[in-house]
C-alpha cells in the first residue's frame, strides 16, 4: 500500500511586508495534517484564513517558512518527479492572456512534459471536456472569469494527475460549470486520485469532500467529515419526490402532526426547486424545438 | 527541451506583437533620413523592451507564474527561457525595424553605388601633433577592388586644430597619388580627398601657422562605394541588438527585486550613469559600453550614407556579460517564485 498522499507537519508561512518590510503577516501558523491516497480533502474558512497559501505550497509554488511537508512518502513537493503528478488549479486568472485557449493548453501540456503526438489529441479533447471547444480559437484575454475558471480546470486535469489541488473551483463558474467540475472530480476520484479544494463556501464542497478541515487565522480549528462539522443533530431533512400537489398538501399536514406528537416542529416545508442546470437544459430544448 | 521553446516562443509574443506592429507603422511614417529612422525605431524598441522585461519578473512574483510553478522544468530553465525569450523578442523587434528602414532607404533610392564602405581603418593607436610644415604619412595598401565606372573611393583623416601654433587656427594639406585638398581646420574635422586608383598612402602636411592634431587611434580610414547596403544594416542591427539586450537584461534582473516601474527607469539610469561616469573620468564614455561612442559613431555613418562599422568586440563583449550576469542571478533569485521580502 502507498504511503501517505500528504503528510504536512507544522507548517508555517510568513511574509513580511509594509514600506521597510518589518511587519511580519503570518499566513499559515503550525499546520499538521495528512491525507490518505484517493481521498478529497475540502478547505474551508473566512478569506484570508490561509487556504490559497497552503495550496501554493502543497503545489510547490511556494516554500513554508517551518515545517516540512511531503507527497507520497518522502518525496517534497519541489521536486520533478511529484510535479509530474500534481495538479494545480491557481485562484485568479493567471495564465497567459495573449495566447488563444489552444495555444495556452499546448504550452501548459509541454510544460508539463506531454508529447506532442498525445497534445494533438487530448488538448482539443479537453476543451471539448470543459465546455470550450467552440472558444479554442479565442484569446484568453477576452474569455469571461467563468470561462478562464474552466480554461483552468481544463489545464488542472489535463494529465491524470494523482493529486489535485483547486484554489476556488467554483469561483465564477455557471452552472453547466459546475457540472463539469463535477464530471472531472468523479473521474478523478474514479481513478484513485487524491483531491484538495479549497473555498470559503463550505457548501461549494460538501457535495465533493470525504473530509473538511476549518482554517482561520492561519491555523486548523477543526477537521472531520461534512457530517460531523456541519450537521447540527437536531434537524432532520426529508426529500419526497412523484405526487400531485393535493397529495403533498395533505402530506404536509400529517408531518406537521406527527412532528408535534413527536415533541418536535416542522420549520420549513416547500416544493423543491429545480437547479439552473436543468433549467438550462430545459430551456436548450424548447429553443431547440422552435 | 520543447517545453523550453514552447515558453520562448510565448515571451517572444509578448514582446514581438505588439512591439512590431508599432515600429513598422513609426519607422513608416519617419522622414527617409536613415540616422532619424534608426534612432526612433531602437528608442521606441528600447522603451518596450525595457518595460517588458521589468515586468516579468514582478508578474511571476505576484501570482501569474504559479502555473508555472508546477511545471516540471527546473525554475533555472525558465528564467534562463524567459531571458532568451526577452533578448529574442529584442532582437526580432530590431530586425523588424531593420528590414521596415531597408526596405525604406531603397526605396528612396540610397542604396547602390552611393553607399560607401570603409575599406580599410588604419594609423597610429595615439594622437600625433603635427606643426607648421610637418607631415605625417600612412599606407593604405592596395584598393580591395578594381576600379570601375563610377565607383567612388575616399580616404580620410581625422584631424582638429590644437594648442602651441602661433594661431588658433591652421591650413592642412591631404596628398593621395596625386590628389590634393587644402582645408582650412577650425576645429575637429576630417580631412578627405577622393583617391586615384594608384594611390598606395595618404599624406597630410601642416601648411598653416597653428597646430594640426592627427587624432588616434586609427585616424585613417579608406571608404569605396559598394552595392552591400545589407551588410551595414546587419551591423547596424548589432550595433542597437547590444545595446537593447543589455537595458532588457538589467531591466530583467531589476525587475526581479522591485517593481516593474522603478526597475525600467533604474536600468535606463544605469546605463546613463555609466556613461556619465565615464566621460567624466576619462573625457569620453568607453567603447565598450553598449549604445555608447561606438552606436554613435554608426549612427553618423547612416546620416552620411556610409556603411556602419561592425560593433566592436568589447562591447559584444560587455553586452554578453551583462545578459549572462542577468540571467545568473535572476535564476538563484527566482528560486522562489514569491521571496519572503515580497510576499
Amino acid at each position: 500500500m502507498e504511503s501517505l498522499a500528504v503528510q504536512a507537519s507544522r507548517v508555517g508561512r510568513s511574509f513580511r511586508t509594509g514600506f521597510w518590510m518589518a511587519k511580519k503577516t503570518v499566513a499559515l501558523d503550525d499546520v499538521t495534517f495528512d491525507l490518505a491516497p484517493g481521498r478529497t480533502l475540502g478547505l474551508v474558512g473566512p478569506n484570508g484564513s490561509g487556504k490559497s497559501t497552503l495550496l501554493r505550497l502543497l503545489a510547490g509554488v511556494d516554500r513554508p517558512s517551518t515545517g516540512s511537508i511531503h507527497l507520497f512518502g518522502s518525496s517534497t513537493p519541489e521536486e520533478t518527479s511529484i510535479k509530474r503528478r500534481l495538479a494545480f488549479l491557481p485562484d485568479g486568472q493567471p495564465f497567459p492572456a495573449e495566447l488563444r485557449a489552444i495555444d495556452a493548453l499546448h504550452l501548459i501540456a509541454s510544460l508539463k512534459g506531454m508529447p506532442r503526438s498525445e497534445r494533438r489529441t487530448r488538448v482539443p479533447a479537453m476543451l471539448e471536456r470543459v465546455g470550450l471547444g467552440d472558444r479554442a480559437r479565442t484569446r484568453l484575454g477576452a474569455f469571461s472569469r467563468g470561462m478562464h475558471r474552466r480554461f483552468g480546470l481544463g489545464q488542472a486535469f489535463l494529465t491524470e494527475p494523482d493529486l489535485i489541488l483547486l484554489d476556488e473551483p467554483t469561483a465564477g463558474l455557471d452552472a453547466p460549470g459546475f457540472d463539469v467540475l463535477n464530471g472531472v472530480l468523479q473521474e478523478a476520484r474514479g481513478r484513485g486520485a487524491t483531491v484538495i479544494l479549497a473555498s470559503h463556501v463550505a457548501s461549494d464542497l460538501v457535495e465533493h469532500c470525504s473530509q473538511l478541515m476549518l482554517l482561520a487565522g492561519g491555523r486548523v480549528l477543526r477537521r472531520g467529515s461534512p457530517d460531523e462539522l456541519l450537521g447540527d443533530g437536531q434537524t432532520l431533512e426529508l426529500r419526497v419526490r412523484g405526487s400531485s400537489p393535493e397529495a403533498f398538501a395533505s402530506l404536509e399536514e400529517s408531518l406537521t402532526r406527527a412532528a408535534t406528537s413527536a415533541g418536535a416542529s416542522v420549520v420549513t416545508a416547500r416544493m423543491a426547486r429545480r437547479s439552473l442546470l436543468d433549467l438550462y437544459a430545459e430551456t436548450a430544448k424548447d429553443e431547440a424545438h422552435r | 527541451m520543447t517545453s523550453t521553446l514552447s515558453f520562448v516562443a510565448l515571451l517572444v509574443r509578448r514582446l514581438a506583437t505588439p512591439g512590431a506592429l508599432f515600429l513598422v507603422i513609426c519607422v513608416a511614417a519617419t522622414s527617409s533620413d536613415a540616422r532619424a529612422a534608426w534612432t526612433f525605431s531602437v528608442a521606441a524598441i528600447a522603451l518596450i523592451a525595457t518595460v517588458r522585461a521589468a515586468a516579468w519578473p514582478d508578474a511571476w512574483l505576484t501570482g501569474e507564474g504559479d502555473w508555472l510553478g508546477t511545471a516540471p522544468v527546473p525554475r533555472t530553465w525558465l528564467m534562463a527561457s524567459a531571458w532568451i525569450g526577452a533578448a529574442l523578442g529584442t532582437l526580432v523587434l530590431t530586425a523588424a525595424a531593420s528590414a521596415t528602414i531597408a526596405a525604406r532607404s531603397a526605396w528612396d533610392g540610397e542604396v547602390g553605388h552611393t553607399l560607401l564602405e570603409a575599406e580599410r581603418i588604419a594609423g597610429p593607436a595615439r594622437s600625433i601633433v603635427l606643426m607648421p610644415g610637418e607631415s605625417f604619412e600612412q599606407p593604405i595598401g592596395e584598393p580591395a577592388a578594381p576600379a570601375s565606372p563610377g565607383r567612388k573611393r575616399e580616404v580620410r583623416v581625422r584631424s582638429t586644430v590644437t594648442l602651441g601654433g602661433e594661431t588658433p587656427t591652421t591650413i592642412a594639406l591631404i596628398e593621395a597619388g596625386g590628389a590634393s585638398q587644402r582645408i582650412f581646420v577650425a576645429r575637429r574635422t576630417w580631412l578627405a580627398v577622393d583617391l586615384p586608383g594608384a594611390a598606395t598612402s595618404v599624406r597630410v602636411t601642416n601648411v598653416g601657422e597653428g597646430a594640426l592634431a592627427i587624432l588616434g587611434p586609427d585616424p585613417v580610414e579608406v571608404w569605396s562605394s559598394s552595392n552591400a547596403w545589407l551588410g551595414g544594416v546587419v551591423r547596424m542591427w548589432g550595433h542597437a541588438s547590444a545595446w537593447l539586450v543589455t537595458l532588457v537584461s538589467l531591466a530583467l534582473l531589476l525587475g526581479v527585486v522591485m517593481g516593474p516601474g522603478v526597475a525600467a527607469v533604474l536600468a535606463a539610469c544605469v546605463w546613463l550613469g555609466a556613461w556619465m561616469i565615464w566621460s567624466r573620468a576619462a573625457g569620453a564614455p568607453p567603447d565598450w559600453l553598449p549604445g555608447g561612442p561606438a552606436f554613435q559613431r554608426a549612427l553618423e555613418a547612416t546620416h552620411e550614407q556610409r556603411s556602419p562599422l561592425a560593433p566592436p568586440t568589447v562591447a559584444i563583449a560587455a553586452a554578453a556579460a551583462t545578459v549572462m550576469g542577468g540571467a545568473a542571478v535572476g535564476a538563484v533569485l527566482l528560486r522562489h517564485w514569491r521571496d519572503e521580502v515580497r510576499g
